[in-house]
């Protein structure tokens, strides 16, 4: 039996879904020539005519000078003469520098987070200045007590309207009040995913609508030219039990969701949110949101669960 | 197999779009035997529902009709590229054929933008009339344009 945990204020660890080039702490490196400054005095007279030279523009994430060394160019395939004889045929002179270059890994680019640029200046120093917005998400620390507290409140929500195995509820963040809420149908329908369905939900709340027939038949196809309410999910937070498929998670971006927050990873099928695939991350899409996984991820899990035994009951049944 | 007469008949459906302001798309599902089990165009502004796209329109003609059994093995007609969301729907219902018209270079699914995952199951080929249909696309975004003058047809009001 599952040891009573209810009196702890969570049990879940929220979980943001980055892109790799942020959760990683994999310093990817360029070659550099970098030569030892031997009259100090002249540092800057050095970095001022290196700078002329445009040998460095791919190199500006990088701090010039490192103790007494100074980055000269990219290594390319030279070897330390061919780089003396490129940068003289330039017009530089190598005067209060040893004139003896060596080549060494520097990072290839600028550190997005304080743990990379932690990884990085043991390199080379960089200037890195953090992204608070993301070092608080990456911390843990985003979200306070009682914005955590509201999220797990929101998830049950999604839990409790769980038919069919997945359970998602629209809000807005305004006034924490739910726009709409719905269970998974899609053994009745194959587009009927819970997302889909709470979309379509929201929809009908702004008047509009597609699957509930009463709201249908009366409807005239009429445009609604009123650019004054609100529009799509627009502002609106979605939670979800699971984690959306391909199809749902691009629907949550033609509708333009602020935020999801979903419970558990899909372990039958491509999930479209760090799963198989992360369509919030693609390059070229129109509208991004910021997901965040692991709310009530046992609970998820167990909801889906449950219908998964229970489609295999039925089968067992209907094969009878 | 030549789908000319099919893509035409999408094309008149992205009009019909077109014509009462929706994004000018329009789509044809076609089982096995050549048998055209639904036709649909894009409801986006009408439903307030940024999902209802031509296929998905499809889709629920043919459960409303009973037929949630014919859905795997069709064939898809569309003037557009299937955005992500609905490439990834068509795989899901086992779709063995997809011909459209345009690339999609916002959304496409059928590896403009992404190939959803479980593409490579499905036979994908683009370009049939694919200027027609970028042209009612253009035409469209023209529309949208708040500087471009007003365009009567856009806002022409249809009877139920």
């Amino acid at each position: 039996m599952e040891p009573k945990r209810s009196r702890l204020p969570m049990t879940w660890a929220l979980r943001p879904v980055l892109p790799e080039n942020v959760t990683t702490d994999n310093i990817t490196t360029v070659n550099v020539f970098v030569d030892t400054i031997i009259d100090r005095t002249s540092t800057s007279k050095i970095v001022k005519s290196l700078g002329q030279l445009s040998v460095i523009n791919s190199l500006t994430h990088l701090k010039r000078v490192k103790n007494q060394t100074i980055i000269l160019m990219l290594a390319k395939d030279l070897n330390p003469d061919e780089c003396v004889a490129e940068l003289e045929s330039k017009g530089f002179n190598f005067a209060g520098l040893s004139g003896r270059p060596e080549i060494t890994p520097v990072p290839a680019c600028m550190p997005k987070t304080c743990s990379q640029n932690l990884q990085a200046r043991k390199l080379w120093p960089c200037n890195f200045h953090p992204d608070k917005r993301l070092e608080s998400i990456l911390s843990g620390d985003f979200f306070n007590q009682l914005e955590l507290a509201t999220i797990d409140g929101h998830m049950r929500m999604a839990l409790a309207c769980a038919t069919g195995g997945v359970g998602a509820v629209v809000v807005d963040p305004l006034n924490n009040l739910i726009v709409a809420q719905s269970g998974d149908f899609r053994d009745e329908h194959p587009v009927k995913h819970a997302i889909m369905c709470v979309v379509d939900k929201v929809a009908k709340a702004q008047g509009g609508g597609a699957w509930d027939s009463s709201s249908t038949i009366a409807k005239t196809s009429r445009i609604n030219d009123d650019k004054t309410g609100p529009y799509l999910c627009t502002g609106y937070d979605v939670y979800v039990t699971k984690e959306p498929c391909v199809m749902c998670a691009m629907a949550l971006v033609h509708s333009r969701a602020r935020r999801v927050f979903y419970g558990c990873e899909d372990a039958s099928g491509p999930g479209g949110l760090g799963g198989s695939v992360s369509i919030h991350l693609l390059k070229g899409i129109n509208h991004r949101f910021e997901v965040f996984a692991g709310v009530l991820e046992e609970e998820c899990r167990t909801a889906a669960l449950a219908l998964h035994t229970n489609n295999v009951a039925q089968n067992i049944k209907h094969t009878e | 197999m030549d789908w000319s007469d099919h893509m035409n008949m999408s094309l008149c459906l992205a009009k019909e779009a077109l014509e009462v302001g929706e994004v000018p798309v329009g789509c044809i599902f076609v089982d096995n035997d050549g048998n055209i089990l639904a036709s649909g165009r894009n409801t986006v502004n009408e439903t307030k529902n940024a999902t209802r796209h031509a296929e998905i329109n499809c889709v629920d003609t043919i459960i409303k009709a009973g037929f949630l059994e014919k859905l795997s093995n069709i064939t898809v007609v569309v003037t557009v590229e299937p955005c992500i969301m609905c490439a990834a729907m068509l795989i899901n219902i086992g779709c063995a054929n997809i011909i459209y018209g345009c690339a999609n270079d916002r959304f496409g699914g059928c590896g403009t933008v992404l190939a959803v995952p479980g593409l490579e199951k499905c036979k994908v080929q683009g370009g049939l009339f694919g200027n027609q249909a970028m042209d009612l696309l253009k035409q469209f975004y023209k529309g949208q344009n708040p500087n471009a003058p007003e365009n009567k047809v856009k806002k022409k009001p249809v009877n139920p």
